[in-house]
């Protein structure tokens, strides 16, 4: 059975190795992008099973992104975590967002809730 | 029969004075009556011979004729002339001389009788209404119980003539007297009319001034209400100019303002004038006057004179300025007061030589104090909005930075976070026992940070005014298990009892702003355990009354001191500075518990007692899941 995919787009790269740890630690695979362009062409071609998304992004901000993934239906089961500092602007977004989290960002509290966005096992 | 003489005419008799005893009295009135005339009382009886009474006549001239009687009865007059008549007739002496006077009166007709107490005025009518023949016949006057006179006609006209003179001499006096009346009636009136005359010129020069005077006052009191009222109105500058023009009337009128030109100086720079129609305005190279250039005149402007004169009578710098600009007559205002000369108002004659008014000063000087007054007001409320610019500026500045620096520490500090618990939890290998606390310290630390950025971000919403709350359903009691699973761990690390009890009939779900509200109770909690160093901190959730719920926290801590409980939910206010150093917190929690509470429409209130613990209560308005 392969790992659940995750997809961190994040332009800090240390908020990004931590992220990427923390999902590892509980059997994810992760792959990091810094900047929402390259992220964007990713997702044409790939799908996620869990996408950690910050807002204030190089080229293509969070909310593009997130408007490209909302009319999309090939993203119908990834889960969408919002992962931002500016909670005001968390606040007004629209879509089919599965939870935001603001940072600073609790570990166990993100390897928690990714755990609990893992898709049900297929039999 | 004996002759009877009264005495009245005895006295006349023997006077022997014709003049005087014929003589009118020498006052004589209009109300002079004939009895008051002298007359005669010369009587016989009937019987008396004709002889006897010639030989009386003869004998007084003066007597107008004899009145008969007869047992002491008038019978009738005889006068001198008809007497003497008869006994002149042929024979007449013959026949009467020896005989009674009885027989002569069959010939003399009846006399006329007046009263003593008629006026010569009607005597004389009536003497002379009698036949001519008769005219001149005397007349008996009947004074009744005193008998009777006999009036000589001639004294009766003389009265009347002398009265007459007196008559007209009183009219004369009358008529002078009239006349000068009338003259000095008529010197009173040329008087009069020359002073009406004189009062009509003085009145219209009066009429023509106040003209002027009420021209001035309406440009007063134009300028008045444009002035006094006008904020953030540049236009009321040139209409004040323009009311000045129209009022004096003369070529034009210019504001000049004090201006520091770099190489220049000090300079008087032209910023408004008006001209009346053919008038030509103060041309570009003359707009500018340098004050070093122009300071013979000008330190007296600015020494609060006003300036005025003629070309022809003013020689010096200003002399020069005057023939450039073809100016007759000039004024020149100061605006401002001693050490604020803001510049000056002007007003220049081309055409003609202008003399200028005291009402032409009044109203510069007035209207200068009130452009001085919008130019002061307007300055002050400059200032004031910069200021308030400046501030605002500031503010924004400060919630902006506040808003920045939130958002960049919280990236290195996730970082910080996010590699201190993937060390505690072995992703870099085995931690040793002894590493653990100090791992712990940092991530603790690390958390306070975070809770202080967090409210510093609320605080700078809050003072925004963008705090966006949310009205969704959630749970009490999932928040409450949350909190518990958040705060238990620190109460019972300093050995309190720690106590969360639900109202058994509280709502499954209420509506609000769950994350918020969460914040604040998870905020007073957090802080009940910090100033709690024994006995327990308990928390309950109910209903109160209707259309309310409540949250209190309980403590056994040190307590608020009273005279801080007022300011406790300001910013910045903590307990004392000692408090702040032993406990960390920046002691914007409360203050931003409180304003967000006020945003939901509800209260936080405290109960403290010093060493025994506090008590918060937040009322909050209670809002149902809608079924509908």
């Amino acid at each position: 059975m392969s790992k659940p995919f995750a997809l961190i787009v994040e332009d800090d790269a240390m908020l990004a190795d931590i992220f990427s740890r923390a999902l590892q630690a509980i059997e994810y695979e992760t792959e990091i992008m810094r900047d929402g362009r390259v992220a964007s062409e990713w997702l044409q071609k790939n799908v996620p099973e869990l996408l950690v998304l910050d807002l204030h992004l190089p080229f293509l901000t969070g909310d593009d992104i997130l408007n490209q993934v909302n009319v999309d239906t090939r993203f119908a089961a990834t889960k969408i975590m919002i992962v931002t500092a500016d909670a005001l602007r968390a606040s007004y977004l629209n879509g089919n967002i599965t939870l935001t989290l603001i940072k600073p960002v609790d570990v166990s509290q993100l390897q928690k809730l990714a755990h609990r966005l893992k898709p049900k096992p297929t039999m | 029969m004996a002759v009877k003489l009264v005495t009245e005419q005895t006295k006349t008799l023997t006077s022997g004075r014709f003049s005087d005893s014929l003589a009118p009295p020498s006052i004589l009135t209009k109300d002079t009556t004939i009895g008051e005339l002298p007359a005669h009382r010369y009587q016989v009886g009937v019987n008396t011979v004709v002889a006897q009474v010639e030989k009386t006549l003869r004998l007084y001239p003066i007597l107008p004729g004899v009145i008969v009687t007869q047992h002491d009865r008038m019978v009738n007059v005889i006068s001198r002339r008809r007497f003497f008549e008869i006994l002149g007739t042929r024979y007449g002496v013959a026949v009467f001389l020896k005989r009674p006077i009885e027989i002569m009166i069959r010939h003399v007709e009846e006399p006329l009788i007046l009263p003593g107490t008629c006026l010569i005025d009607e005597a004389v009518h009536e003497a002379l209404r009698r036949e001519t023949i008769l005219a001149y016949e005397p007349i008996l006057v009947d004074f009744q119980a005193h008998g009777f006179q006999l009036l000589d006609i001639y004294t009766l006209l003389l009265a009347q003539s002398q009265l007459f003179a007196t008559l007209q001499q009183e009219l004369q006096t009358i008529n002078v007297d009239l006349e000068d009346r009338v003259a000095r009636r008529t010197e009173e009136l040329t008087r009069v009319n020359s002073r009406l005359y004189l009062e009509v010129a003085e009145r219209k020069h009066a009429e023509k001034h106040l003209e002027v005077r009420i021209r001035y006052e309406q440009a007063i009191a134009q300028s008045a209400d444009a002035l006094l009222a006008a904020v953030d109105q540049p236009e009321v500058i040139p209409e004040t100019l323009q009311l000045l023009l129209q009022a004096t009337g003369v070529s034009r009128v210019f504001l000049s303002k004090n201006v520091q030109i770099e190489g220049r100086g000090l300079c008087l720079v032209l910023t408004h004038q008006v001209c009346s129609p053919g008038a030509q305005t103060i041309p570009k190279d003359l707009q500018v006057l340098p004050h070093n250039e122009n300071k013979e005149w000008l330190d007296a402007i600015w020494s609060g004179q006003t300036l005025l004169g003629n070309s022809a009578m003013i020689g010096g710098s200003i002399k020069q300025l005057l023939t450039q600009l073809g100016i007759q007559s000039f004024l020149l205002l100061p605006v401002g007061k001693p050490g604020d000369w803001y510049g000056l108002i002007g007003l220049d004659e081309t055409a003609v030589t202008h003399t200028w008014k005291n009402d032409d000063l009044q109203l510069l000087q007035t209207v200068a104090r009130m452009l001085y007054t919008y130019i002061e007001r307007q300055r002050s409320r400059d200032a004031l909005t910069q200021a308030k610019n400046e501030a605002i500026r500031a503010n924004q500045f400060k919630t902006e930075l506040m808003a920045k620096v939130n958002h960049e520490l919280r990236t290195p500090l996730g970082a910080i976070m996010g590699y201190t618990q993937l060390l505690q939890m072995g992703a870099y290998g085995p931690v040793a026992p002894e590493q653990t606390d100090p791992l712990e310290l940092i991530l603790s630390s690390t958390n306070a940070l975070s809770t202080l950025v967090n409210s510093l971000l609320d605080q700078a919403q809050l003072e925004k005014g963008n705090l966006a709350l949310e009205n969704r359903p959630f749970s009490v009691r999932e928040m409450a298990i949350e909190v518990d699973s958040k705060v238990r761990i620190l109460a019972e690390k300093t050995g309190l009892t720690f106590k969360i009890i639900i109202e058994p009939s509280f709502p499954e779900e209420i509506v609000g702003d769950r994350m918020r509200i969460e914040q604040i109770w998870t905020n007073l909690l957090s802080n009940a355990i910090k100033f709690t160093e024994q006995g327990y901190v308990r928390t309950h959730i109910r209903l109160q009354g209707t259309g309310q719920w409540l949250i209190e926290v309980a403590d056994t801590g040190i307590g608020i001191p009273e005279e801080v409980q007022a300011s406790i939910f300001d910013t910045f206010v903590q307990v004392d500075g000692s408090a702040t150093r032993n406990r960390s917190g920046a002691g914007l929690g409360l203050s931003i518990a409180a304003s967000i509470i006020e945003l939901m429409g509800g209260t936080i209130d405290l109960e403290s007692i010093l060493g025994q613990g506090t008590t918060f209560t937040v009322i909050l308005p209670l809002n149902m899941v809608d079924n509908d």
